[in-house]
């Protein structure tokens, strides 16, 4: 009997650990240098003056002049050349299909930063599986190949790599 | 190869280059150009022309005649961008080479490389370089990188892409102004840009007005190493004989050199 | 008893836990991560990341002046390059400027004051407080026994005039130059006409003929982008007098290889021409008080004659000669290698005698007088090398700018003072002289502060623009007029200094308020009256954003009197029997201050340029010796010997050793031996500041 359920207990201990308990080992927590809702700047482009953000937003980065460090949830590695123009302007693509809610979002969602390679987990998914039916989650390059081949783009690799 | 629609619509570049060797005066700094332009690394402290990395390599020829009936002229030679039977794409395991069909540009992927080096004895033209050694730039150098191009590590392949940063930036360009083509005076290799005596002249081949493509078919521009039959895309004019008489040699000069020591 | 668990049952999970590790994501991932790391890791850089822009200026490297458009990222210049459309530069910078955003960022910069503790040759760094640096400044020219020089090797700026100002207010003040200058001919001929306190520059834009003994004309001659604008519009025959196949013979339209050493020779022959069948000018016969003199010296050099020693046939000579008259316009010079060192006195004014005897003084495409920028005082010309006594130097501080052409330390030391010799470097990167220095004190380096750049070299009108820092200025670095108004104030000598910044406006007020000429701005690329820029403000922001402002008005030369001064008649060669090495090198890459150690990709990485121990001989003198292909050999010269790597070639005059002064091998960045050291040692460096020819020896290893 009990050398029935030891194996299997094995089994499942390690789909835990590599399904459940490794996405938490991988990914560190980062939050955003300040908060910032898309859905306020929809009307309010000016200041209000009410929030500690935008106390900060004006003491720490815009009187000194420093750049604002966001973390960046889509950045890609250094080899890869990204252009929002021609998906935009060109391929008349929509916000939401890569970032998904993001425009109209309440708060800043905390970045998770990969242990390893340094990126966003919104560039493998947010399900370890790397499967998803979202179109905005996963920016790797098969992605970018599926979709440059289903709208008929026969592009050579420099085409978008640098 | 399937076509689909939206590629035919596309205008096909074959992009070029004539190079006037009768213009060269091998200053070099086209040589430099390349270099600041692809974040290629100053040479390691073992490096030498053999195994160092200078994707525009200059050579300097010479007509062998005595002092002072001598006359030399320098060749640039960097990827030849070969159209028929690519041997570099031909061989490569990894698929880190191919010809881009709208462009005809002969891509190179670094990263994609595994530094079998099996392109570079392919390459009829020595035109391919190996990192040997992990890229060094003092801190400050650094932060001087041109960040359209990405610098490679130690353990691959590198070679001349036509400057594809620049193509890159002048495709944004374009698509910014709603435009799939781009504006030809956005898109000029830092090479050509660079040379003090225009001797580079650079465009679509396929477009029979152009400047290059007009040069290309003059009767005094000829390719290296013709007779392979990969039909590159870089030509080089000269009105001397003896100039053109090093198209179809390789091993001459050296020759020569060894008998007249 | 079933409740005891075995090491079989550990295994057993083990392997089950295996198995469903196998059965998640987790290997893939780890696979996918890992090999993304590999692409980011520290031992790769990452890309600067930022908005890009672009800002305009001008390189400082040499006396050329050329206009930049710098394309930045957050700020840092990441690609440099020319100004489409400028009038002087057409476009074209050199490689070194190409290069030039990289000298700030140098493995061998310095940006604390240093000195150096220890015995020669085994010394080492020390940094010191810029308090302490000056007031040794102060204390070594205060016990100063012989004289103080301030070498300055780009004369004519706004800093050169401090410096003259200073020194003429110390006895024994010596202002120095680089011995090699590219307005040598200028400057004799200056001397000549008894002109010595005005301007001059070659209208090469309008003239037909172009002859040049030796002068790099077309390898970063003065504005490299002016000359080669020149060389493609074909308007202008360039005849190059060389001994060597360099790149300007290459690319000129004829060229005439003499004998090493000969040049004078071969200029006299000429002028025996000109003289012989009354070629000469009318004016020319009358205004100069020693024709008769002059034509006593040149007739002994009959070209039937000279021919054995020039090594050029006389119908060549009378053809050089018909040519100069023939052509409408034509323009004589002479000029170093920028490795091979200047020529002596008396050739220089032989070769500048051709231009009065065909007289293109004050004509169009001749030699043109220039009108001074305003604001600027006329030019003194700094002491010549031959005027200085040896070991007469007391104190010498070196300028950090550079000329582009060979400066060997020997020269330099043979006119310090035997005992107690005070030098001070404030180059901001480590190179020869500062190698050699007592103490440094370095200056912002290239491209971190405001400078002036006036008349390029040779210019025909007058020109001024600025410098625009494009870098953030290093902290510990002093700025030259800083430490001379410090070392002044501690000496007792009153000169006002005021901020740089205000004495480049200074300039800029000068030249609007006299509203001559015209600005071209880089931005626009338009041109604009200076009488139609509102105020000196407007003007100084044209000027800081990117412009040049080029002089409208020309100035007349008079009729003067004028003496030729030469005192040799001998038609002997200077140079004794056997093997002659001549050194050669690249403007810019082979001077005193270092490149950019991506210039290692011509020097090191392909065999366009020749690094230091490098010599090429003919096959002739390579099977009289023995040498083959790339064989080692040891160069010897009476003043030492060199190992070198001997290249066969058939360009080289059979007899004749050239030697690279470039970079060593593998060695752009060697502190210890920077451009030049090597070759440059071995050269016969007379007290003129000559080394053209010396008589070497090769034996192979």
């Amino acid at each position: 009997m009990k050398s029935k359920i030891i194996v299997p207990s094995g089994i499942l201990f390690g789909l835990f650990l590599g399904w459940y308990a490794f996405p938490f080992a991988l990914y560190k927590n980062n939050e955003q240098p300040m908060q910032f809702s898309h859905q306020c700047a929809e009307c309010h482009a000016a200041p209000l003056g009410e929030s500690e953000s935008e106390k900060l937003l004006v003491e720490t980065y815009i009187t000194p002049n420093k750049e604002i460090p966001w973390l960046v949830y889509s950045r890609q590695p250094d080899n890869a050349f990204f252009s929002h123009a021609p998906h935009v302007t060109l391929g008349e693509m929509k916000c939401e299909n890569c970032h998904g809610g993001h425009g109209t979002s309440e708060a800043l969602r905390t970045y998770q930063e990969n242990r390893i390679s340094g990126y966003s987990r919104d560039i493998w998914g947010a399900s370890i599986s790397g499967i998803s039916s979202n179109t905005w989650e996963g920016m790797k390059m098969d992605r970018c190949v599926r979709c440059h081949g289903d709208n008929g783009r026969r592009d050579g690799c420099v085409a978008c790599h640098k | 190869m399937e076509t689909t629609t939206e590629n035919k619509s596309l205008k096909k570049y074959k992009y070029g280059m004539v190079i006037d060797l009768d213009k060269c005066n091998g200053c070099g700094v086209c040589s430099i150009a390349c270099a600041v332009e692809n974040n290629v690394p100053p040479a390691q402290a073992k490096a030498n022309k053999r195994n160092g990395i200078s994707l525009l390599n200059m050579h300097t020829v010479s007509n062998n005649e005595q002092f002072p009936k001598n006359e030399s002229a320098f060749i640039p030679i960097f990827c030849q961008q070969c159209e028929q039977e690519t041997p570099c794409m031909t061989v490569c395991p990894q698929n880190a080479v191919d010809i881009d069909p709208t462009t005809g540009i002969v891509g190179q992927v670094p990263q994609r490389c595994l530094g079998c080096r099996y392109c570079m004895t392919a390459c009829p033209y020595h035109a391919r370089y190996f990192n040997w050694w992990d890229p060094e730039w003092t801190e400050g150098m650094k932060q001087q990188l041109n960040p359209d191009v990405a610098p490679r590590m130690r353990g691959v392949v590198e070679k001349c892409n036509f400057c594809h940063g620049r193509l890159h930036a002048a495709k944004q360009k374009a698509a910014a102004n709603g435009s799939r083509e781009i504006d030809t005076a956005d898109y000029i290799p830092a090479c050509v840009e660079s040379c003090p005596n225009k001797a580079i002249t650079f465009g679509d081949l396929n477009d029979e007005p152009t400047e290059a493509a007009q040069l290309s078919k003059n009767k005094d521009t000829f390719r290296f190493l013709s007779r392979l039959g990969t039909e590159p895309k870089v030509y080089y004019h000269s009105e001397k004989k003896w100039v053109h008489e090093m198209a179809e040699k390789s091993l001459t000069r050296s020759l020569q050199e060894e008998i007249h020591g | 008893m079933s409740k005891i668990i075995t090491r079989r049952d550990i295994l057993k999970f083990t392997g089950g836990g295996i198995l469903g590790v196998m059965l998640s994501p987790l290997p893939w991932k780890l696979l996918d991560d890992s090999a993304i790391w590999t692409q980011n890791w520290s031992l790769t850089p990452q890309l600067p990341r930022g908005p890009i822009t672009t800002a305009f200026s001008h390189c400082t490297l040499c006396n050329g002046g050329c206009a930049i458009k710098a394309q930045c990222v957050s700020g840092m210049p990441y690609f440099v390059s020319g100004v489409q459309n400028h009038p002087a530069t057409h476009g074209t910078i050199c490689p070194r400027g190409l290069a030039s955003h990289h000298m700030a960022h140098h493995p061998l910069r310095i940006v604390h004051p240093h000195t150096f503790v220890g015995k020669s040759g085994e010394s080492r760094m020390v940094a010191l407080s810029l308090n302490e640096a000056l007031d040794e400044i102060a204390k070594q020219m205060s016990e100063a026994k012989g004289s103080i020089a301030i070498l300055d090797q780009q004369p004519g700026r706004a800093i050169s005039e401090l410096y003259e100002e200073f020194l003429s207010k110390i006895k024994n003040g010596v202002y120095l130059s680089s011995p090699s200058n590219e307005n040598a001919t200028i400057v004799a001929l200056q001397e000549m006409m008894d002109r010595k306190s005005e301007s001059s520059g070659y209208d090469f834009e309008n003239t037909k003929l172009i002859l040049s003994f030796g002068a790099p004309l077309l390898d970063g001659w003065g504005t490299p982008g002016r000359m080669t604008a020149i060389k493609n519009r074909k308007s202008a025959k360039f005849i190059q007098i060389d001994s060597r196949y360099s790149r300007t013979a290459m690319q000129a339209d004829q060229w005439i290889a003499l004998k090493p050493g000969t040049e004078r020779i071969l200029a006299l022959s000429i002028a025996y021409v000109l003289i012989n069948e009354n070629l000469v000018t009318k004016q020319i016969q009358s205004s100069a008080i020693d024709f008769g003199q002059f034509k006593n010296i040149v007739k002994n050099f009959n070209p039937e004659k000279t021919v054995t020693v020039t090594d050029i046939q006389s119908h060549e000579v009378r053809k050089i000669a018909e040519e100069l008259v023939t052509s409408e316009s034509a323009i004589v010079l002479s000029g170093a290698d920028s490795g091979g060192g200047p020529f002596d006195t008396e050739t220089e004014k032989a070769i500048a005698s051709l231009n009065l005897l065909i007289g293109n003084i004050g004509k169009q495409g001749g030699i043109v007088a220039r009108k001074e920028i305003p604001g600027y005082a006329s030019p003194t010309q700094p002491m010549q090398w031959s005027n200085i006594p040896d070991h007469s130097i007391s104190v010498l501080i070196v300028d950090d700018a550079d000329s582009g052409y060979a400066l060997p330390w020997s020269l330099i030391e043979k006119k310090l003072t035997t005992e107690k010799s005070f030098v001070v470097s404030l180059s901001p990167v480590l190179n020869e002289i500062s190698a050699h220095s007592d103490l440094l004190v370095p200056a912002p380096a290239h491209f971190e502060s405001l400078r002036d750049v006036p008349n390029t070299t040779g210019s025909a009108t007058a020109t001024f623009a600025l410098s625009t820092p494009l870098l953030k200025k290093q902290d510990g670095t002093t700025e030259p007029t800083e430490m001379l108004k410090e070392v002044a104030q501690r000496l007792n000598i009153s000169l006002e200094i005021p901020a740089f910044k205000e004495i480049l406006m200074q300039k800029v007020r000068a030249i609007h308020s006299q509203k001559r000429g015209t600005v071209f701005s880089y931005t626009d690329q338009s041109s604009t009256n200076v009488s139609d820029i509102s105020s000196s403000d407007d003007l100084w922001i044209k000027l800081t954003e990117g412009a040049i402002w080029i002089d409208g008005t020309s100035k007349q030369f008079h009729p003067v009197k004028l003496t030729f001064a030469l005192s040799t008649n001998s038609i002997r060669q200077n140079v004794d029997q056997g093997l002659q090495l001549i050194a050669y090198g690249w403007k810019g890459a082979t001077s005193f201050a270092q490149v950019s150690p991506i210039m290692s990709k011509v020097f090191q990485e392909s065999e366009l340029r020749d690094v230091n121990g490098t010599v090429t001989i003919n096959p002739k003198t390579a099977h009289q010796f023995g040498l083959s292909k790339d064989e080692l050999a040891t160069l010897s010269t009476k003043n030492g010997s060199l190992e070198v790597r001997a290249r066969i070639s058939t360009s080289v005059r059979p007899g004749i050793i050239e030697a690279s002064i470039g970079p060593l091998p593998n060695g752009i960045e060697t502190p210890a031996h920077p451009a030049g050291t090597n070759i440059l040692n071995l050269c016969e460096v007379t007290g003129d500041g000559t080394w053209r020819v010396t008589t070497a020896n090769l034996l192979k290893v």
